[in-house]
């Protein structure tokens, strides 16, 4: 029966380019997520102990070669994509968890809170995302969940203005008026009637948001904001590999950078066909 | 006043709604310079001064073309949105006092039925959560009984197998059938007054006068006060003992149906009649058009409001004011010539 269904759906899915596009993203977040969970199994030496000579390029036995302390570089990919994945989560989760509630209830309410709070959400979207992370995160100090939450800061107004947006329109709808005409307080309308019908966008910018996350912290490490080394990051190591680049030791800035553009590209693709999965009559207003 | 007090007499007992000058009035929307010199703000006047009463088990039905306000009585009777002015009574309740909790306590006893029926069910809520909903809400019975009821509710709607309706959502039902749904909800609470705001306008013909059926029985067997709106005067002939004719928020005629059917006395309540088709190819009759497009609520006729698309206009409509005339006990109009 769920094969069943599961099949008819694939069907459905392959039978435009965006379910080709949602199946790659998925089949890329798929080897990423196998990665970070298994990593101690799949990874062939420790990540943070030399385990050959320095800057030997790919060969057998070192598939990514090794960087100038002599760390595996394929271990060090493999490992950080633990620290992609949890930062991004991480901070993608208090994002949410601040933004959706706030842009709920102000959406809600409307009248004069809703102009302050919005000028305030829009005078943070309009800074550079990553500029205001790297002002957050100089502040806040390194670790996983300062950094997590500079990213967070960064994304909250992202969900604010899609909640909000939705829930102002949604709450003129007329089964929202019946709610209201059987008595519901504005708290179960809130959560029964306006909540269910903006989640499905929700979870699209979730997951885009993921993606954007990822990047932020790369580009956080990059800068030496990010994760202490040697905890192995995939942009800690890019900033690493850059300064090899011209005694062309290729190796350390490539593949750390593809694991990076490997993902983000997972994230959005996936995203961009959970959209088109979730809410099926954006294809027809475009 | 006088006229609602009139038209109650000897039987003010049974009166289950009393609305007493109700305004709504919306302030019209100006560029912030203009808003700030004008000192007196200009006002659309949606519903201006409307009085009238609905006793138990009889359904007041208001009809008028689209723009005259009939929809914002509905809604500012039962607080969906605030009247300007007025006093309501639902069942000896004073509604305009009540507090914002007391409201939501007090509208058990009385509901509202939309024109469409898919936009006023959520579509992420079964039909069956949204039509137990109320009961929750407002902490009627235990769960085992809500839902009994609600399969109660579901077989007198004629949503049968209700079990297996229970359980599907809005967009697996027809037209029909939501509106059956949203019925279910307004009468599960047992409630003294339906407001039915043209609900049987978006249902096709076939349609519609099962749901219209099932609203009479449904008045029939819970003694229903019922405020009928549409503009289908035959929908309104079939449900309403009474009948009152809207024109730009004001009610320009008011009578028994069979009574505004016969001898309509108001010049646009007779056009309102001569435009019902009649199915007999060999019937002439006089057919009365009026002139013009309704106007603009910005900028209202003085005196009768009508008279600029009247065919009867004199020189003397200019400063009559609108309050109604008794034709005889029951029959009120708001034209002092005709």
């Amino acid at each position: 029966m769920i094969s069943e269904k599961l099949g008819k759906n694939i069907k459905q899915l392959i039978g435009d380019s965006s379910g080709v596009m949602f199946l790659i993203g998925l089949f890329l977040l798929v080897i990423f997520i196998i990665m970070a969970v298994f990593a101690p199994y799949i990874a062939p030496y420790s990540p943070i102990k030399p385990t050959g000579a320095q800057l030997l390029p790919p060969q057998v036995g070192h598939i990514m070669g090794t960087d100038n302390l002599g760390y595996d570089v394929f271990s060090r990919v493999i490992y950080g994509s633990r620290m992609a994945f949890s930062i991004a989560f991480i901070a993608t989760i208090i994002a949410a968890a601040i933004g959706i509630p706030t842009g709920l209830i102000v959406g809600y309410v409307g009248g004069k809170l809703d102009s302050v709070v919005t000028m305030i959400m829009d005078s943070i979207y309009t800074f550079p995302g990553l500029i205001l992370a790297i002002a957050i995160a100089a502040m806040l100090g390194q670790g996983l969940i300062n950094i997590s939450l500079s990213i967070a800061v960064v994304y909250i107004p992202t969900y604010y203005r899609v909640i909000r947006s939705q829930v102002a329109t949604i709450k003129s709808e007329l089964y929202v008026e019946g709610a209201k005409a059987i008595g519901a307080k504005p708290k179960t309308i809130l959560s029964k009637y306006i909540l269910p019908n903006v989640l499905p966008s929700t979870i699209v910018v979730l997951s885009m948001n993921i993606a954007d996350a990822i990047m932020t912290e790369a580009g956080l490490s990059f800068l030496g904001l990010g994760i202490a080394p040697p905890t192995p990051d995939w942009g800690y190591d890019l900033s690493k590999g850059q300064q090899f680049i011209l005694q062309n030791d290729w190796w350390l800035v490539v593949f750390p950078g593809l694991a990076i553009i490997l993902i983000v590209l997972g994230f959005s693709m996936f995203s961009e066909g959970l959209n088109e999965y979730l809410n099926p009559n954006i294809g027809e207003k475009r | 006043m006088l006229i609602t007090e009139k038209l109650g007499v000897g039987c003010m007992a049974d009166n289950v709604v009393v609305v007493k000058n109700l305004k709504k009035y919306f302030p019209l929307k100006l560029p912030w310079l203009e808003a700030f010199l004008k000192k007196e703000k200009p006002m659309v006047k949606a519903v201006d001064d409307l009085s009238f009463s609905i006793k138990k088990g009889e359904a007041l039905g208001l009809v008028g073309e689209s723009g005259s306000g009939k929809t914002t009585v509905g809604r500012s009777i039962i607080r969906l949105i605030e009247p300007t002015d007025g006093k309501i009574e639902i069942g000896k309740k004073n509604i305009i006092n009540l507090t914002e909790n007391e409201l939501r306590k007090e509208r058990r006893n009385f509901q509202i039925i939309f024109q469409d029926p898919m936009a006023s069910l959520n579509p992420y809520m079964t039909i069956g959560k949204s039509v137990i909903h109320p009961l929750e809400i407002h902490n009627i019975g235990t769960p085992k009984e809500r839902k009994e009821r609600v399969l109660e509710i579901f077989e007198k709607v004629n949503l049968i197998p209700a079990k297996e309706f229970f359980n599907r959502y809005p967009k697996q039902l027809s037209g029909g059938q939501r509106q059956r749904v949203v019925i279910a909800r307004a009468i599960i609470t047992n409630p003294k007054f339906i407001v039915s705001d043209e609900a049987t306008a978006m249902l096709d013909v076939s349609v519609r006068s099962q749901v219209l059926q099932l609203m009479l029985e449904i008045k029939k067997e819970y003694d229903l006060a019922f405020l009928f709106i549409t503009h289908d005067l035959a929908s309104a002939k079939y449900i309403c003992e009474n009948i009152a004719v809207m024109y730009l928020g004001k009610i320009v005629e008011i009578a028994p149906t069979k009574e505004l059917f016969e001898n309509p006395h108001h010049p646009y309540t007779q056009i309102l009649m001569s435009s019902i088709p009649v199915p007999d190819p060999n019937f002439k009759k006089k057919k009365i058009i009026p002139k013009g497009e309704i106007p603009s609520p910005t900028n209202m006729p003085t005196g009768c409001r009508f008279r600029t698309r009247c065919p009867y206009a004199k020189k003397e409509c200019e400063d009559v004011d609108m309050s109604l005339q008794m034709i005889n006990e029951r029959h009120f109009s708001a034209c002092p010539f005709f």
